[in-house]
């Protein structure tokens, strides 16, 4: 059946981002946004973002930014809450810096949530 | 399964990334994942005993727990070693020293997180 062998399977690819690097000092949050959005448009999936270290920053309500300054924290809460993708951040790394109140679109977890979501997917890191 | 190469590039004190990565390291192994660890450049300091005690937590102590986690191997740059004139015998753990950044076991691991 030389026809069957010409048919391309797709393969679905899964992904797993952890966010690590400084949101405020860099442009991260948007590269993230950005990823993801390329991954969803070939057809893949993101299982999670998952924010840790200095990245929970991200999640402090009310940000007092300069005018000038986009709320890029907010903009990826948006898009991953259009796109159904699970925005957590880690508890322990929040309270480490004093952060003990989260925007809305953020979600508070662990890391054993992100410990449990490696097996078979796609590991990025921001 | 899943192999996890955890990648320390920090030394232990300067900031929260060498405490942060290893919390990691252990919360990952604790569900099952394999995971390796390579101490590259000042990392290998991690890796010291203590001469004095530190003023925060100290975080190294817990890499007594490496085999219990199940931790598989601890990998340590052989230039590093070299670098601060550490003989791997004086290190908490047993080693594994590795040439070329430890390459060869980033290669084989599925995953890769740098800290």
């Amino acid at each position: 059946m030389p026809l069957i062998w010409g048919i391309v399977v797709f393969v679905m690819a899964s992904f797993v981002i952890l966010v690590d690097s400084d949101c405020f000092m860099t442009p991260v949050l948007d590269d993230v946004r950005r990823f993801c959005q390329a991954a969803l448009n070939r057809g893949d999936r993101i299982q999670q973002v998952f924010l840790y270290r200095s990245a929970v920053q991200a999640v402090l309500p009310e940000p007092d930014l300069p005018a000038d300054e986009p709320d890029l924290a907010a903009v990826l809460a948006t898009f991953c809450q259009q796109h159904q993708i699970p925005l957590l951040y880690c508890a322990t790394a929040a309270l480490k810096r004093g952060i003990t109140l989260a925007r809305p679109g953020f979600t508070l977890s662990g890391l054993a949530e992100f410990a449990g979501s490696l097996h078979g997917e796609k590991l990025v890191q921001f | 399964m899943t192999q996890v190469l955890i990648i320390m590039r920090s030394s232990a004190w300067q900031d929260s990334q060498a405490r942060e990565a290893q919390d990691l390291a252990l919360a990952t192994a604790a569900m099952d994942n394999p995971v390796n660890l390579l101490y590259l450049g000042e990392a290998v300091l991690q890796l010291l005993p203590l001469t004095g005690k530190p003023v925060g937590k100290d975080f190294t102590v817990a890499q007594k727990l490496f085999p219990l986690y199940d931790i598989g191997e601890v990998y340590v740059c052989a230039k590093a070693l070299d670098q601060y004139q550490i003989d791997p015998s004086s290190l908490r753990l047993p080693v594994v020293v590795v040439d070329d950044f430890g390459l060869a076991a980033q290669q084989q691991a599925q995953h890769l997180l740098v800290f």
